[in-house]
C-alpha cells in the first residue's frame, strides 16, 4: 500500500461537483504535483487532504492510517499557503516554534529545532525578526521551515511559489525540492504553472473538472500526453489530425491530407484507417527556406514575434496555423521573413501520438 | 535655458496645492470662533469666576462628592467599556462567521438603533425597567414576584443604558478588523496542530486586538461625557457623574465652579486620548473602520 | 474553526444581544396608540389620542418647526463647510494640516456638556477680548441653535466627503481641464458627481445630529424657542406621558426613513457606476455608523 492513498475522493458544492472521485497514491518521499487550470479541483483536493474541508465521499489514508474524519489539528500535516499565512504578531522564531509547542515539546528542544530548521532554509539569525521585515523569498522559506519543523508525515504546498517573481521562483523551485529530498517528506504540490510542475515533481497529475486526466512522470506527461488537453496543459502544442495509411514494426505513416505524409515511430497498437491526432511542440519544429530541404511540408510565414530568448513564427500550412518557436542565438540570423515560403521539419520522434 | 518644463510643472502644482488649502479656511475660522472659543471661555471662567485664581479647583478637591464623581465617571466608563468589549467581541465574531444574509441582519440590528434618537432609546429603556414597567408587570402577572423590583434609578440601569448606546462603536471596529484577518491564519494554526480554542487564543484573538483597542477607546471616551442616560436612568441621590455636576452647578448659576468641573472632564477626556494615541496607535484603525467606507 | 455547538452558543449570544438592543425600541411604538393617560403594555383601548395631542398642544406644535428649521439649516451649513474643508484638506498641502484636522474632528470627542457650557457663555455675551467685542444675543434664537449644532455636525460631512474624495481619480479632472473646462466647471461636472454620495451621506448625518441633539439645545433654548428633544427630555424627567411615546414613535419613523436612505445610497451608487453589488453585509457595514457617540 502506498504512503498516501486517496480513494474516490468527492466534493460537491450545491449541484456542482468540484471533485469527482479522485484517486491518487504516492510513495514515501515522493513529490507529486497537481497541475490544472482554476476550477479543476486541485486546490479543493489539497484542502481535503489538509482537513480544511470535509469530503462528501471517499477516503484519505496516510501511512496506512485513515485520516478522512480526523480534525485538522490531529493530522500531522505540514502546509505552506500561497499567502504563507505567517502569523504577523509573532517573530520568525515564534512562528516556527508554534507547531512544536502544540506538540508539547520542552523549551530546550524547541529552541534547538527552530535553530536547525532556520539553518536548513538558510535564514540563520533571523529568529527574532517579524515576518513583515522579510522579503517574499525569505517569508517563503520561513513558511517552509514552519511546516517541516515538527516532522509532518505529509507536506502540502498550495501554489506556494506563485507570489514570487520569476527569477526568484526558479531559484526557490530548486531549493524547495532539495530540502524536500533532504527531509524525505512526501509532498503534494498544487500549481497552475506547468514548468514548475515539470521541473519539481517525481510525478505530475494533470487535473480537469475534478478528475485526474493523467498521472505520470514529467517526461512521460510531456512526451506522451493522453489527449490534447494534457498536451496543451504542459505547454504550447500544434495538433495535427490524419488517417493511418500504413504501418510497420517501428511505427506508422499518417496521411495529413494534401498529399502530406508523416512517419510516426510508436509502439502503440494502431489499425490502418484509424483517425489519429499527433501533437508537435513549437520548439521541436525547424524552419528552413522552402527549396533548401527535402521536406514536403511547406507553408507561408504569417507573422514573426520576438520573445526574448525565442522567436515565435506563425506559419500557415495544412490549412491551419502552425506555431514554431526557435531559440535566438547571438549573431545567428534565422533568415526568414514574413510572407516567405518555408519548409517545416522535425525529428520524427517529436510527433507525440495522443490517445 | 532658465526654466525647464519640469520646474514649471512642479511650481504650478505647488501653487495649486496652496490654493486648494484656502478652501479649508471658512471651516477653520468657523471652528475657531464657534468651537475653540467657547471651550476657551469655559476654561477661562473656571479660573476667573467669581475671583481670579484656583479657588474653584481647590473647592473641587476639597469636596468629597466632587472627587468621588471623578472616580465614578471613570469607573462607570471603564465598566461599560469592559462589558461592551466582551459583548461586542462575541457579537462581531458571530457576524464575521455567519452567512452573508445572517451577517447583514445582525449588523442591521446593531446599526439601526444607533440611528435612533438617544432620547427615544433611553425612554424605551425607562418604559421597560420602571417600577410599573414591562418587566415588573410581567413578573408580577406570573407571580414570580409579589412586589416590584427596583430596576430603574440604579447603577445597573445606567450601565445597561450606556452599554446599549455604545455597543455599535465597539462592534464596528472589531468586526472591521476581524474581516481583514485572512482565514488562512487560523487554518495554518490548525494545520500546525493547534486545537480550535488554541488557534483562536493564540492567533485570531491577538490579531483582532487592534479592533478591541480602537473600540475600547471610543467607548471609554464617549462614556466619560455621557449625560442624558445617567440623568434619566440613574439615581439622582447617588452615583453622579462629572457631566451631571457640571450641568447642576450651571443651573444654579455657579458659572465658575460648573466651568471648573467641565474643564476637569475635558482634561480627563483629552488625557485619555493623548495617552491612547501614543500607546495604541489607534488612528489607523479608527480611520479604517469609520472613515474608510467604500 | 469552532465546532458546531460552539457556533450555536456564539450565535445565540448575538441574537440575544440584538434582541436587547431592538426590543425596547419596538415596544414603545404600540404603547403610543393608547387612549389611557398612563403607559401600559400591551396598550389598552387603542386610539390616536396622543398623536392628536402632538398636533394640537402648543408644547409640541411650537417645538416641531424650530427643530425642523434648525436641523435643515444645520445640514446645509455643515455640509457646505465640510465639503469645502474636505477639498482643502485632501488636496491642499500646507503647514499645520495635522493640527487643523484635529480641530475639525475634535467635536466628536469633546464632552458635549463642555460645549454646552462654553456656548452658553459666548452665545449670550459674544466674543470679547478686553474692551473689544462683538456678537452676543444668540441664546434662545434659531440661528444660535444652528451655529451650535453645526459645530457638532461638521465632522460628519467632512469625513464622508474626504473619504469619497480619496476615491476620485484626479486624471478625470485633468482631462476635463485639458478639454477646456474652467476650475468651477470641472468641479461641477466632474468632481461633484463623483463625491455626491459622500455629500448626501454627510448631509443626512448632519441633519440627524441636530435633530437628535438635546444637551446643547437645552442650554441655549428659551421657553419660546426650543426643540422637540429638549421638550421630550423635560417630559421624561417629570412624567411618563403617552405623548412621549407618540413623539418617540414619530422620531423612530423618521430614523427608519433616514437610516434606510443611508443604506440605499451605496446600493444606488454602485448601480449607477455599474459596479457589481456586493453582499448586503458589506453595504450595511460600509456605511458604518458615523453617528455621534454623544449624549
Amino acid at each position: 500500500m502506498a504512503f498516501l492513498e486517496i480513494r474516490d475522493l468527492t466534493k460537491v458544492y450545491g449541484d456542482k461537483v468540484v471533485l469527482d472521485g479522485l484517486n491518487l497514491s504516492a510513495q514515501d518521499g515522493e513529490f507529486i504535483s497537481l497541475l490544472g487550470p482554476s476550477g479543476s479541483g486541485k486546490t479543493t483536493a489539497l484542502r481535503l487532504i489538509a482537513g480544511f474541508l470535509q469530503p462528501d465521499g471517499g477516503s484519505i489514508a496516510v501511512n496506512g492510517k485513515d485520516i478522512t474524519n480526523l480534525p485538522v489539528h490531529r493530522r500531522n500535516i505540514g502546509m505552506v499557503f500561497q499567502s504563507y499565512a505567517l502569523f504577523p504578531h509573532m517573530t520568525v522564531g515564534q512562528n516556527i516554534a508554534f507547531g512544536l509547542e502544540q506538540r508539547r515539546f520542552i523549551r530546550k528542544e524547541i529552541t534547538k529545532a527552530v535553530d536547525e530548521s532556520l539553518d536548513m532554509v538558510r535564514l540563520k539569525g533571523f529568529a527574532s525578526r517579524r515576518p513583515a521585515e522579510l522579503s517574499g523569498g525569505q517569508q517563503q522559506r520561513v513558511a517552509l521551515a514552519r511546516a517541516l519543523v515538527f516532522k509532518p508525515q505529509l507536506l502540502l504546498l498550495d501554489e506556494s511559489l506563485s507570489a514570487l517573481d520569476k527569477k526568484l521562483r526558479v531559484q526557490m523551485q530548486l531549493e524547495l525540492r532539495q530540502i524536500q529530498k533532504e527531509v524525505g517528506v512526501t509532498a503534494v504540490f498544487v500549481t497552475h504553472d506547468h514548468e514548475e510542475a515539470l521541473t519539481m515533481s517525481d510525478r505530475v497529475a494533470v487535473m480537469r473538472d475534478g478528475r485526474i486526466v493523467q498521472l505520470d512522470t514529467p517526461s512521460n506527461v510531456y512526451r506522451a500526453p493522453v489527449d490534447d488537453f494534457v498536451a496543451e496543459s504542459l505547454g504550447e502544442a500544434n495538433f495535427l489530425h490524419g488517417v493511418v495509411r500504413s504501418k510497420d514494426g517501428s511505427g506508422f505513416v499518417l496521411d495529413l491530407g494534401d498529399g502530406i505524409i508523416l512517419p510516426v515511430p510508436t509502439d502503440r497498437p494502431v489499425q490502418v484507417g484509424d483517425t489519429l491526432t499527433v501533437a508537435i511542440r513549437p520548439e521541436d519544429i525547424e524552419l528552413a527556406p522552402a527549396r533548401s530541404t527535402g521536406s514536403n511540408l511547406v507553408g507561408r510565414v504569417r507573422s514573426i514575434a520576438f520573445a526574448g530568448n525565442t522567436t515565435l513564427y506563425v506559419v500557415e500550412a495544412l490549412h491551419r496555423e502552425i506555431r514554431v518557436r526557435r531559440p535566438n542565438t547571438a549573431g545567428v540570423k534565422n533568415g526568414v521573413a514574413v510572407d516567405e515560403e518555408v519548409a517545416l521539419a522535425w525529428d520524427s520522434s517529436a510527433a507525440l501520438v495522443l490517445a | 535655458m532658465a526654466q525647464t518644463p519640469r520646474i514649471t510643472g512642479s511650481r504650478r502644482r505647488g501653487g495649486s496645492q496652496a490654493w486648494w488649502g484656502l478652501l479649508a479656511l471658512p471651516a477653520a475660522l468657523f471652528m475657531v470662533f464657534f468651537f475653540a472659543w467657547p471651550l476657551g471661555q469655559m476654561i477661562f471662567r473656571s479660573f476667573m469666576d467669581p475671583t481670579p485664581g484656583l479657588d474653584n479647583y481647590v473647592r473641587f478637591a476639597q469636596t468629597p462628592s466632587g472627587v468621588r464623581s471623578l472616580f465614578e465617571t471613570l469607573g462607570m466608563s471603564a465598566l461599560v467599556t469592559i462589558i461592551c468589549a466582551v459583548v461586542g467581541y462575541v457579537y462581531a465574531y458571530a457576524v464575521r462567521f455567519a452567512s452573508p444574509r445572517i451577517a447583514a441582519v445582525l449588523l442591521f440590528a446593531v446599526l439601526f438603533p444607533a440611528g435612533v434618537n438617544l432620547l427615544v432609546r433611553t425612554f424605551a429603556l425607562q418604559v421597560v425597567l420602571r417600577d410599573t414597567g414591562i418587566i415588573n408587570q410581567l413578573l408580577l402577572r406570573i407571580h414570580l414576584i409579589s412586589e416590584h423590583l427596583t430596576l430603574i434609578r440604579t447603577e445597573t440601569a445606567v450601565a445597561l443604558g450606556m452599554t446599549c448606546m455604545l455597543l455599535p462603536y465597539m462592534v464596528l471596529p472589531v468586526y472591521s478588523v476581524m474581516r481583514g484577518i485572512n482565514p488562512e491564519y487560523v487554518q495554518a494554526a490548525a494545520g500546525l496542530g493547534a486545537r480550535p480554542i488554541v488557534a483562536f487564543a493564540r492567533v485570531f484573538l491577538p490579531m483582532s486586538l487592534p479592533g478591541l483597542y480602537a473600540g475600547g477607546l471610543i467607548v471609554f471616551v464617549a462614556g466619560l461625557g455621557f449625560y442624558v442616560v445617567p440623568q434619566l436612568l440613574g439615581d439622582n441621590a447617588g452615583g453622579r457623574f462629572l457631566s451631571q455636576y457640571t450641568a447642576d452647578y450651571m443651573a444654579q448659576a455657579e458659572w465658575g465652579y460648573g466651568s471648573a468641573i467641565g474643564t476637569i472632564l475635558l482634561l480627563v477626556t483629552l488625557t485619555t486620548l493623548a495617552t491612547a494615541a501614543r500607546v495604541l496607535k489607534v488612528g489607523e484603525i479608527l480611520r479604517q473602520s469609520f472613515g474608510g467606507a467604500r | 474553526m469552532t465546532t458546531r455547538s460552539w457556533q450555536w452558543l456564539w450565535r445565540a449570544c448575538a441574537v440575544l444581544t440584538a434582541a436587547i438592543l431592538l426590543a425596547p425600541i419596538l415596544v414603545v411604538v404600540p404603547m403610543s396608540f393608547t387612549n389611557s393617560s398612563t403607559l401600559a403594555f400591551p396598550p389598552e383601548d387603542l386610539s390616536l389620542r396622543w398623536y392628536a395631542e402632538l398636533l394640537t398642544n402648543p408644547q409640541w406644535t411650537l417645538r416641531i418647526p424650530v427643530s425642523v428649521e434648525t436641523a435643515l439649516a444645520t445640514a446645509v451649513l455643515a455640509t457646505l463647510l465640510g465639503t469645502l474643508a474636505a477639498l482643502g484638506m485632501t488636496r491642499g498641502k500646507f503647514p499645520g494640516r495635522g493640527l487643523l484636522t484635529a480641530l475639525f474632528l475634535a467635536p466628536l470627542v469633546v464632552p458635549i456638556i463642555d460645549l454646552a457650557v462654553g456656548d452658553y457663555f459666548v452665545w449670550a455675551l459674544g466674543w470679547q477680548v478686553g474692551p473689544v467685542g462683538f456678537g452676543g444675543s444668540l441664546a434662545g434664537t434659531v440661528p444660535g441653535l444652528v451655529l451650535a449644532h453645526t459645530v457638532l455636525a461638521f465632522p460628519f460631512p467632512f469625513l464622508t466627503v474626504s473619504t469619497s474624495l480619496t476615491t476620485v481619480d484626479r486624471t478625470l479632472e485633468l482631462a476635463a481641464a485639458g478639454l477646456g473646462a474652467n476650475p468651477w466647471k470641472t468641479f461641477q461636472k466632474i468632481t461633484l458627481p463623483l463625491i455626491r454620495t459622500g455629500v448626501i451621506t454627510g448631509a443626512i448625518f448632519a441633519f440627524l445630529t441636530s435633530w437628535d441633539e438635546v444637551v446643547v439645545a437645552s442650554f441655549l433654548a428659551s421657553p419660546r424657542v426650543s426643540t422637540v428633544p429638549v421638550q421630550i427630555f423635560t417630559e421624561l424627567r417629570q412624567s411618563y406621558d403617552p405623548a412621549a411615546a407618540a413623539i418617540s414613535s414619530v422620531l423612530l419613523a423618521a430614523a427608519v426613513v433616514l437610516v434606510g436612505l443611508l443604506a440605499l445610497i451605496p446600493l444606488l451608487a454602485r448601480r449607477a457606476y455599474g459596479r457589481s453589488t456586493d453582499n448586503l453585509a458589506e453595504i450595511v457595514s460600509g456605511e458604518r455608523g458615523v453617528v455621534a457617540a454623544t449624549s
